[in-house]
């Protein structure tokens, strides 16, 4: 894995590289963790983010809240860059620690009819209108689940 | 029973004011949330959102899906609008044909996948298409459509001031190229009989080939 120090530097190159030559470059696969959406200027850029949603929405299917997870958001971990949120993995006051992250750029909330309450998104809501400036991608999943008889 | 709390009441400052919130994807809203989510829309024009996509929203009324687009007037950083199985009627069209040829629309890249178009919405949406100059991908993959409807655009699309543009975007192979997406119900074949070579990149049934 790189240190922060390595990947920004890395970043900077792919950059500078994308930008001063957008025309020779096809597809550029982005991982989340690797550039930021405002820095991506092209439309061919642009596509090829989009395109990558799909999988980021997959791998992201894994990034569920657990307490580990919450001391290291805590403590701005730059690995912690998405998270998955849901009734089943809320821990109650979470909804701060994941407003207050600086490093936190996409949360996925997944929420299904059949919660026991949804005060956990309620939290989570209160703390991301009043404290949360950074996340640049936020995707709300409303599932009902229905019974068979 | 339903939960549908209108949770983007709550998140209006957080669009409001989160100048780095690019992307929003919303699935299977019930219709009291996606109201909320056309209230926050209207009030937050500083929003900076750049890439909107609603998927599976058929629950919700056509009158109200007008009143989505009409949210989006004047949001002027939105480049990219994914609507899957959103089921627009005539009134929708209209809202979103008025937004594609309103002057602070920015959209560049449209998808209307899975949306159950019928004549009279391909209708009004072509005449969109051919005003629109901003436009670089259309998607109208998956619309359970019949040759005759998705002819109806093509014949709408290929007008001389489109063929005009094409034209000028292959100078700019890469930066300008315009792209398509479309149902499998059009042949590649037919494909290449309307457009020729001019264009040289097309999504086929969410493949991509070079023609």
């Amino acid at each position: 894995m790189w240190c922060t120090e390595r990947r920004l530097k890395r970043r900077e190159q792919l950059l500078h590289q994308f930008n001063a030559n957008p025309i020779h470059i096809n597809l550029i696969l982005i991982h989340p963790k690797s550039i930021p959406y405002p820095t991506l200027t092209t439309p061919l850029t642009l596509l090829s983010a989009f395109e990558m949603d799909e999988e980021d929405g997959a791998r992201a299917r894994d990034g569920r809240l657990n307490e580990d997870t919450l001391v290291r958001l805590q403590h701005n971990d730059p690995d912690i860059t998405y998270l998955v949120l849901d009734a089943a993995t809320w821990i109650k006051g979470a909804g701060r620690t994941i407003a207050d992250s600086r490093v936190l750029r996409r949360i996925y909330i997944d929420v299904r009819n059949d919660d026991e309450d949804h005060k956990w998104l309620h939290e989570l809501c209160l703390g991301l209108a009043f404290h949360n400036r950074a996340i640049d991608s936020l995707s709300l999943w409303w599932r009902t689940c229905t019974y068979d008889i | 029973m339903t939960y549908d709390a209108p949770i983007f009441d709550t998140l209006t400052s957080f669009f409001e004011h989160n100048c780095y919130l690019h992307f929003l994807e919303v699935e299977h809203l019930p219709t009291k949330v996606f109201n909320s989510l056309v209230g926050v829309l209207s009030k937050c024009k500083t929003s900076r959102l750049q890439r909107l996509r609603i998927l599976d929203v058929d629950s919700v009324e056509d009158e109200e899906k007008a009143n989505f687009f009409d949210s989006l007037q004047g949001l002027h950083s939105l480049e990219s609008l994914y609507l899957r199985s959103f089921e627009i009627g005539m009134k929708g069209c209209t809202a979103l044909s008025k937004l594609l040829n309103s002057l602070s629309s920015n959209i560049t890249s449209l998808h209307l996948d899975s949306d159950n178009l019928d004549d009279a919405c391909i209708a009004i949406l072509s005449n969109a298409f051919i005003r629109n100059k901003k436009l670089k991908m259309l998607n109208l993959g998956d619309n359970d459509s019949n040759c005759n409807r998705l002819g109806h655009l093509l014949g709408s699309v290929i007008s001389p001031q489109l063929l005009a543009r094409i034209s000028f975007a292959t100078s700019y192979k890469y930066l300008r190229r315009r792209y398509f997406l479309l149902g499998g119900s059009i042949g590649r074949q037919q494909i290449v009989e309307v457009f020729g070579p001019r264009v040289q990149l097309f999504h086929l049934n969410n493949g991509m080939e070079r023609i």
